[in-house]
């Protein structure tokens, strides 16, 4: 995992790999995690607003390290859970559209 | 919803893109989104309400605008809106500028430190004033820059910026603020209301 480095096929640049984009993005990050820390999370959100992609971003509290996003963290499964909900709503409405 | 909100979507053309800094819990961002068709983006510091904004389906940033507005390239918005929150920076000149770089035009509303109220309750009282729009002591304020409507005026030759639109809002009435009433709107102006660009 450690050696796999998007931004190497790119030049440096990450907002690069996600160029054209039209996805809708959510980061979400965890104080305990040692693994993916808040400030490299930022960095995709940063290279995601360079290229003015639709990207959300929240830091959430927890004890529980890297692992938090598999257990049972209450305010990470609140945003996940709400997110996905509108998502899939603005989506079937524009569907219908 | 509040008047603020009204007069600021009546200055915001449909259709553009806007940034909301301080977005709290998206209710303007929502009224935006829903009735002038913007694609509008959110920073917000406190989580709670990052999470208030995910629920309603809106994309936040959770952030310090003091700190966190550099990682939006120049011009990436038609507007950026700063609602009550100038006073509450430890250096709004800078806050001033990155509004301007990030966005080609700004809205920045600011509570009047010159209302007649807080005038006379520091006249007549002789403590910090408290009111409806300034509600907290003096050592629990979030607002440690305050300003009058006639500051941000002088602010804006200070540093450099163009006041396009300049309203006054009191309970419901807005009013349009010149050189002749400025006298006047920040004796009864309750917030100042104002469209800059670079």
């Amino acid at each position: 995992m450690d050696y796999f480095d998007l931004v190497k096929q790119f030049d440096g640049n990450l907002s690069k790999a996600f160029e054209d984009t039209k996805t809708k993005f959510f980061i979400i990050s965890f104080t305990s995690d040692w693994l993916y820390p808040t400030q490299e999370n930022k960095d995709i959100v940063i290279a995601l607003n360079a290229i003015g992609a639709d990207v959300g971003f929240i830091e959430i509290e927890s004890d529980k390290g890297h692992d938090s996003f598999l257990l049972d963290v209450p305010d990470f499964l609140k945003a996940l859970k709400n997110f996905l909900d509108k998502s899939y709503i603005e989506n079937n409405n524009e569907i219908r559209i | 919803m509040k008047s603020e909100y009204k007069v600021i979507s009546g200055i915001i053309e449909k259709n553009s893109r806007v940034l909301d800094v301080g977005c709290d819990d998206g209710t303007l961002m929502e009224f935006l989104k829903n009735n002038k068709n913007i694609d509008i983006r959110g920073i917000e510091i406190s989580k709670e309400k990052v999470q208030t904004c995910i629920a309603k389906g809106l994309t936040v940033i959770e952030g310090n605008a003091e700190f966190d507005l550099k990682q939006f390239p120049n011009d990436s918005f038609d507007y950026v809106v700063l609602g009550q929150t100038l006073q509450a920076f430890i250096n709004p000149e800078i806050v001033i500028k990155e509004l301007l770089r990030v966005g080609k035009k700004a809205v920045v509303t600011i509570p009047n430190f010159g209302h007649w109220r807080v005038r006379f309750n520091l006249l007549f009282k002789g403590t910090m004033p408290i009111t409806n729009s300034l509600p907290n002591d003096w050592y629990n304020t979030p607002n440690i820059h305050m300003c009058t409507i006639k500051d941000f005026f002088k602010f804006s030759k200070k540093i450099n910026f163009k006041i396009y639109k300049s309203l006054a809002l009191t309970n419901k009435n807005v009013s349009d603020i010149n050189n002749s009433n400025l006298f006047l709107k920040n004796l009864f102006g309750e917030l100042g209301i104002f469209l800059i660009e670079k």
